[in-house]
Formats: structure tokens, C-alpha cells, sequence
């Protein structure tokens, strides 16, 4: 009882408003507080949530899921000395987001949110699973009931998104601000918006506002990829192949996916060099084998990637058709209409580009896609 | 063999040690969920009549936690998409009758990008600015960006209300962070330009200070673990009767030491905020932001609805007493609202803690003893007119107990023997830890126990005139004192406990 108790009150006292400690730490060092709380009191709910809550902030920092699979245990261990502990079930809850299974996240949030209606979490989830599952009307009063409850960076950054994806980069560019303004304490939460933001601008053509952005986030953020990727593909459209390469190699070598290899070998390509166009076309293979080897046969980035190099159509045919049981949006729409496209099936090409330009999203890459689609017969 | 890539050769290396399913190759967006809102994070609040004017009353509204002045000038003191506010009601119903709203606007005099955000690295666009002496004119040429705001004064509330903007004709500017002796050669002559005098009375003062709070927050912050060697009674943590009565004398570090706040500060005469020939008010403060609808309806502007962000009244009633379940309800919640909260109150928790780690006797729950920190009663009132109201968190204050003189004024305030400092409004220099700690362990129903964390006092000090906060500690010499660093406070030459 007493364990449970100091438990209680260190738990209390590290979400405070005031004694904002816990949330001027370094991950690293709330990893050890809340293992040192662990070591203290090994079956105290707050401290394995805190645990569990530090390795899933560590996981967005390194993008290295083992931190999602420590987190995970925790959380099991949490609901199975107390199946009803919010804290516990929100954060399972972002772990499923994490595994993609968003229908599943659908249906707990919307359970969740009949006991915990003021919970702006769970509307949180619920709208970026309703999102992903390509139910943009029922994200919307799911991020409605969130922004009402919370106006702050989460919130923002969900309606920035939102509105991008329905047809207003303004607005999305608007929110996308202040959620940069209303930022937390944690730098990669700040870095990720402003990346975010560069995405926005650099959809909307404004180079040197997305350039901003991405150096914005490095400042922050030394390691964000997404960053690194941003600045290469500014430097991409101004022609500045030297700085593109760069920058493009600094991501992969954060984190190797798909995309950059994919960027990289189309620059080795307009260079002439030839030998390193292929190495990085045998690491998008080495990527696509070990993801077989994971059971691992959705993922439309590396679909779109290989119809726009022209190879493994088939798998690529495979990996977007797969994506489609686990999400409908309108990038699953527009992915699998290219490949569709580029193994020279018009028809299907032509009905999937038609689903993802209901939205209107003004994604420059939907506009080139269905420019060509248009073309074929 | 030809030679990898040295890039692709740890892509390779870092792709084949990678155990787990690489879902991020399809990754979905993944906005944080849970992040701080420190612009509108509200540290503390203060309510007291003035020092050295008692026909006024101070509130002071601090904000945005542990600024590290070394941490580059902090140019955007306040977020311009926050509504900071101050509330009082003066009729015991715990709605407001008087509001004092602040919003800020960022002036960047090269074209910006990200209006209003804090801590990119050095700074934007390498703006180093030259010896600052002056919030405007020549002196300022270095201040490339500032911050002005507007204050409103708004009586009443809901659809009847009406505002009174007291800034149409003074355009008062928030004081920057103290980066250090060679930017800013005479740092308290420039804070100092910072406070405008409004008329009708009415002085404002807003910009970055030091933190008025002081706390052994690494004692409490593990699991209450307050040091042995702060105690020389030798009971933890009971103060021995010599430092208890020292009001400048720790024998534990303030972690708080060293850092800066963002604080606005307002005087008005007391007749503006009494009614009714009463002396006593209830006030809190309270962030906003601006109410948005998920598609865009233009512009995001201030008029239209507002969303509460947080509020305080009583300081550490979140922190200490409301459960963490409900601690995010609550900063939601209006104080006319409390009652769904008042079982926390009457059984705080701590109360067990205290019993069961360090023996205290406390009182049984319910703690009616507890009851004035949340109802108008005649112990800080004096006056068994006025209704108790309904059960809300507010810091009441009885404006007709004169100030205390800086050299009989005890920081355990009427705990103390100093009717005029908390539970009575609240001072800047009172130490609400050591009289919550007491108040919850049963103080004022014969439990006259002297717990205390060790910190008595801000090593910096205060001030004796508005804005009664100390000016802003310089990025180039501030001192966070540490658990056994040398001499713990700086009239004391004792270590502090380690």
C-alpha cells in the first residue's frame, strides 16, 4: 500500500502543472526516473505507464520499434493488474496505431470515449485511425470534440492535416503555424511540426519557407530524418543535385527508408552514375526481402517506389492491394493507382486515382499522377 | 570488390539488426499526442495588497515553467494565440464579476516566418542584437523583435458583460529575458521601462522574471524523499525550531534557482475589484486559446469563442490534492464547477502519505479544517455576512488586512502569525510548500507540526515595489544551486543538503 501510495504522489507530483520536471527531462532521463520509480515499486500502474509512455517518446526520437515492443509489455502488464486504467489503454491504444491497426483503434476509442467523453486523446486517435481508414466524415466531429477540449499543438497539428487532406493548404498551412507556436517542451514534438510545416509549404511550392522549416527542425532536432529528406528535396527542386545527394544520404543514414533510396538512386541517375543508382536499387530489394521475411507484405511508399523505377510491378501490385485492408485513404487511393498505371492496368489505374482525388487534396503528386493516368487507355 | 557506399553500409547494417517488423517504412503520420502546452502552462499565481500602497491590490500570473536564461534571449515571452486572464469575483459566487485579459502581439521587424515560436536553436536568422538600454527608440535598434500587448478589462460576464480596453491610448511592451551585461549593460533600468501606468490607478508589467517560487523539487519529486541533512532536529522533515523561524535561511537547494518565468503583473486600486462595501475577493488565473473549427473559416482570429487551457487559484491544489485522473478535467473546469472536485479536498491523499511514511497524526476526512481554502469563510474573510459560496478553488484575499513590513513579514503567513500572507491571498515570497504541507498535516487544528522541504527563500529575493518579482536572472551569470553545493543560500554558508 505505502509503495503504492509514494508511487501515487511521485506520480502526481511528475504531471503537475507547476513541477513540470518530468517534462523539461531528456527522454533518456525519464526512461531512468521512471525505471528508477519501477525498481521502487515494480506493480505500480502510474509507474509503468510513465515507463511505457517515455519508450514510445524514445521510439519517435530513434524510430527504432524494439522501444515499441518494451513499451507494449508494460502496458500488458498494466491492464492485466487493471483492465480499466485509462492511462494504460490510451497508451495501447497508440501502440496499435503503431502496428497500423487502425479499424481496431476505431472501435476502442469509440468504446473509450462513452466512459471518458473529455478525454482529448481519445478523440485524437480515433480521428487519426478514422483518417487512415479513409473516414474523413467521421474524423471530423471525432477531431471537433478534441480541439474543443484541447486547442494546443496535438490538436492543431490533426486539423492542419485534416484540412490538407480536404482541400485547404491554407488552412492547413495556417494550423500547421500555430501548432509550431503552441509547442510543447519536448523539441522532437516541435521539430516534427515544423517538418510537418515544411511538408505544407514545399506542397505549396514555397522553397524557401519549407527550407526554413526543415533547418528550423534540425536546430531542434539534430537526428529528424524527415527533415534531412525535406532539405533534399528542396535542394532537389532547385536542381542543386550536389546538396540533394547530400542530404538525402544524412537521412538514409538516420533512417533507411524506402523513399530516400528511392530519391537517391533517381539523382545517381540524372548524374550518370550508374554503379551507385544500383546499389541503392539493391537496397530497396534488401529492404522489400527482409519485409517478406517479417510477414511484412503492405507498404505503399515502397510500391510507389518501385512503379516509378519500373521494377517488381507484382510485388508492387501486391504490397498496394494489401495496404487497402488495413487503410483507404486517400494516399492508398493515389499509390495504388499508380502502380496500377505503370503494370498498364488503365481501368483500375483510373478508378483508384478517381478515390483519391474525391478529397481534393492538393498534393502535387496526385496531380502528376492522374495527368498521366489521364493519358492511358 | 567495389567499394559500399559507407551511407548504404550502415542502411545495410542498420536494416539487418533490426528485429522487429519495419513497419516504419509505410509509417502514418504520428503527430504527438500528449505534448505540454508551455505557453499557457500556468505556474503560479499571486493575489496580495500592495506593499507599499494598501488602497491596491497586486494579482501577479506567471507562466511557462524552467526558462534557462543561458538558453539564448527568450524573444517571445508570451504566445499572441494565448489569452491570459485574470478573474475576480467580488459577490461569492464564484463566477467572475471583474476580468483582466492580456494578449500579446509579435513585431519582427524582419520578415519573419514562424511568428512567436521559442528556442530554434540560437535564435532566427542570426539576429545578434547590440547593447539594448531602452524597450523603444535608439536604445532598441538591437530589440528587432518585441512584444506589445492590450489589456481589457471586461465586468460582468457571458452575453452582458462589457469591455473596457485600458491600453487605447498606452501601448505597454514586454520585458525580454536578461541575455547578459554586454547586450543589455543596465539589465533592471531596462525591466524597469516595463511597467506603464495605465491611468485610473491601474500600473501593468509583463515579461520574463526570475521564478518567484522556490521548492526542493527533487525531494518531493522522489517519492517525497526530503534530505536528512536538512534536518538537523534530526526528524525528516521537520524543520528544527531555529531555521523555522530563519524566512532566509535554506538548508536545501531551490531547484527553482536560477530559473526564469514569463509574469504579468497587474495594480488596481481595491475599489475597482470590491463591490458592495465587502473587503474580500476570490481571484484566479486562467489561459485560453481561441476556440477553431476543423475546417478552416478564414482567417484563425481572436473574436469568436475560447477554450480554457488551465487556471489556478490556490497554489499546488492541482499538483498536491486533485488526483491524477482528473488533474487535466480539472484544469478544464471553471471554479464555480469545484464541488464535483471537493472530495479531493476533504480526503486529500497527502494527508495518508503523511501518516503513513513519516507518522504524522493527521485528522480524519472529512477535513472541514481545509473547507476556507475553497468557501468565503470568516477566517480569512472576518465577516459572517458574507455567504460561503459554493465549494471553488480561488485564492480569496481580504483586502482590508493591511500589508505586512518587509522586516515582520513571515513566510509561513498566517501560519506565521502574518495575517497578511497566504491562505490569506497569496505573496510572492510566502512558502505555500511548507504551509500546505502543514495545513493538509492538521496545522490549524492543533498539529502545530514545523514540516518544511528546507527551502525558507529565493536566494535572489524580491522587490518591495511593483512588480514585486526580481528582475530576470542574466543568461550570463545565473546560478541554479545543487543538493551539497557550498553554500546554499547566499547569506548562509552552509552547505546544502545533499
Amino acid at each position: 500500500m505505502k509503495s503504492l501510495v509514494l508511487g501515487f504522489i511521485l506520480i502526481s507530483v511528475l504531471s503537475a502543472d507547476h513541477l513540470t520536471l518530468r517534462d523539461q527531462m531528456s527522454t533518456d532521463d525519464r526512461i531512468a526516473a521512471a525505471q528508477q520509480a519501477i525498481a521502487a515499486s515494480p506493480d505500480s500502474l502510474p509507474a509503468l505507464d510513465d515507463l511505457a509512455s517515455a519508450y514510445l517518446q524514445k521510439m519517435r526520437e530513434t524510430t527504432d520499434f524494439s522501444y515499441l515492443e518494451r513499451a507494449d509489455k508494460l502496458v500488458a502488464k498494466a491492464l492485466a493488474s487493471d483492465p480499466k486504467n485509462l492511462e494504460s489503454l490510451v497508451l495501447q491504444n497508440q501502440i496499435e496505431l503503431n502496428r497500423h491497426h487502425f479499424r481496431k483503434v476505431v472501435d476502442n476509442t469509440r468504446a473509450l470515449v462513452a466512459d471518458h467523453p473529455r478525454d482529448p486523446r481519445l478523440w485524437g486517435m480515433m480521428a487519426d485511425s478514422l483518417m487512415e481508414i479513409g473516414d474523413y466524415d467521421a474524423a471530423e466531429p471525432a477531431l471537433a470534440s478534441m480541439l474543443d477540449l484541447q486547442p494546443g499543438i496535438s490538436s492543431y497539428n490533426r486539423v492542419s492535416w485534416f484540412r490538407f487532406l480536404t482541400g485547404d493548404a491554407p488552412g492547413a498551412i495556417q494550423a500547421m503555424k500555430l501548432a509550431v507556436r503552441a509547442s510543447g517542451v519536448i523539441p522532437e514534438n516541435l521539430a516534427w511540426c515544423l517538418v510537418d510545416l515544411g511538408n505544407l509549404y514545399f506542397k505549396t511550392s514555397d522553397l524557401d519557407y519549407a527550407q526554413a522549416s526543415y533547418t528550423a527542425a534540425l536546430q531542434l532536432f539534430p537526428s529528424s530524418h524527415a527533415a534531412f529528406a525535406g532539405l533534399g528535396r528542396v535542394a532537389a527542386a532547385r536542381h542543386d543535385t550536389a546538396a540533394a545527394i547530400a542530404n538525402y544520404k544524412r537521412a538514409q543514414s538516420i533512417v533507411p527508408m524506402p523513399e530516400y533510396a528511392h530519391e537517391l538512386r533517381q539523382l545517381y541517375v540524372k548524374e550518370g552514375k550508374t554503379a551507385d543508382s544500383k546499389q541503392e536499387e539493391a537496397l530497396l530489394d534488401v529492404i522489400d526481402r527482409l519485409a517478406r521475411a517479417n510477414f511484412e507484405n503492405t507498404d505503399r511508399n515502397l510500391a510507389i517506389v518501385y512503379a516509378d523505377e519500373g521494377r517488381h510491378l507484382d510485388r508492387a501490385l501486391e504490397l498496394a492491394h494489401n495496404e487497402l485492408d488495413f487503410r483507404r485513404d486517400v494516399y492508398t487511393y493515389d499509390a495504388l493507382a499508380w502502380v496500377e498505371f505503370r503494370a498498364g492496368h488503365c481501368a483500375e489505374a483510373k478508378e483508384a486515382i478517381a478515390k483519391a482525388l474525391s478529397w481534393h487534396t492538393p498534393d502535387p503528386l496526385f496531380s502528376q499522377h492522374a495527368a498521366a493516368i489521364a493519358t492511358c487507355r | 570488390m567495389k567499394k559500399v557506399n559507407p551511407y548504404l553500409a550502415v542502411a545495410l547494417a542498420w536494416l539487418m539488426a533490426a528485429p522487429v517488423p519495419m513497419l516504419f517504412a509505410a509509417s502514418h503520420r504520428e503527430a504527438p499526442l500528449t505534448a505540454l502546452d508551455h505557453a499557457a502552462d500556468i505556474t503560479d499565481f499571486f493575489a496580495f495588497v500592495s506593499y507599499d500602497d494598501p488602497t491596491k491590490v497586486t494579482f501577479i500570473l506567471c507562466v511557462d515553467p524552467f526558462l534557462e536564461p543561458a538558453n539564448g534571449p527568450n524573444y517571445f515571452p508570451f504566445d499572441p494565440n494565448v489569452l491570459y486572464s485574470i478573474k475576480i469575483d467580488n459577490n461569492y459566487d464564484a463566477v467572475e464579476d471583474i476580468t483582466f485579459n492580456f494578449q500579446f502581439t509579435t513585431q519582427i521587424l524582419a520578415p519573419g516566418l514562424f511568428t512567436g515560436f521559442v528556442g530554434a536553436g540560437g535564435g532566427i536568422g542570426g539576429v545578434i542584437p547590440p547593447a539594448i538600454t531602452s524597450l523603444t527608440g535608439s536604445g532598441a535598434s538591437g530589440l528587432s523583435l518585441k512584444q506589445t500587448y492590450t489589456v481589457n478589462m471586461v465586468q460582468g460576464a457571458g452575453s452582458s458583460a462589457t469591455t473596457t480596453n485600458l491600453t487605447s491610448s498606452v501601448t505597454p511592451i514586454a520585458v525580454p529575458s536578461n541575455v547578459g551585461p554586454r547586450t543589455m549593460p543596465n539589465y533592471p533600468a531596462l525591466a524597469k521601462q516595463g511597467i506603464f501606468n495605465l491611468g485610473n490607478g491601474i500600473t501593468v508589467f509583463a515579461g520574463t522574471v526570475a521564478d518567484p517560487f522556490y521548492i526542493d523539487l527533487g525531494a518531493a519529486f522522489d517519492s517525497l524523499n526530503f534530505r536528512p541533512g536538512a534536518y538537523p532536529s534530526g526528524v525528516v522533515p521537520v524543520l528544527s525550531p531555529q531555521d523555522d523561524a530563519n524566512n532566509s535561511y535554506n538548508t536545501a537547494a531551490d531547484t527553482l534557482s536560477g530559473y526564469n518565468v514569463n509574469c504579468i503583473a497587474i495594480q488596481v486600486p481595491i475599489s475597482m475589484v470590491t463591490a458592495n462595501g465587502k473587503a474580500t475577493i476570490g481571484t484566479w488565473g486562467a489561459t485560453y486559446r481561441p476556440a477553431m473549427t476543423v475546417r478552416s473559416n478564414g482567417p484563425e482570429t481572436a473574436s469568436g469563442g475560447y477554450v480554457q487551457v488551465q487556471r489556478m487559484g490556490n497554489p499546488l491544489i492541482n499538483e498536491l490534492i486533485i488526483g491524477t485522473g482528473d488533474k487535466d478535467n480539472w484544469s478544464r473546469a471553471v471554479p464555480s464547477q469545484d464541488s464535483q472536485f471537493a472530495h479531493y479536498a476533504l480526503n486529500p491523499l497527502l494527508a495518508t502519505v503523511f501518516q503513513t511514511v513519516y507518522g504524522v497524526n493527521v485528522p480524519p476526512a472529512p477535513r472541514n479544517d481545509l473547507l476556507f481554502l475553497v468557501q468565503y469563510l470568516p477566517v480569512i474573510t472576518g465577516d459572517s455576512s458574507i455567504p460561503p459560496g459554493p465549494v471553488a478553488d480561488l485564492l480569496r484575499l481580504n483586502t482590508k488586512v493591511a500589508p505586512t513590513s518587509a522586516a515582520a513579514r513571515s513566510r509561513l503567513g498566517v501560519l506565521g502569525g502574518d495575517v497578511a500572507g497566504f491562505p490569506n491571498g497569496r505573496r510572492v515570497s510566502d512558502d505555500v510548500t511548507d504551509i500546505s504541507m502543514r495545513a493538509v498535516a492538521g496545522a490549524l487544528v492543533g498539529n502545530p507540526i514545523r514540516l518544511g522541504d528546507g527551502v525558507n527563500s529565493k536566494d535572489v529575493g524580491y522587490q518591495e515595489t511593483f512588480p514585486y518579482v526580481q528582475w530576470a536572472n542574466s543568461g550570463y551569470s545565473r546560478r541554479h544551486i545543487n543538493p551539497g553545493d557550498p553554500a546554499c543560500f547566499n547569506l548562509s554558508t552552509a552547505p546544502c543538503a545533499k
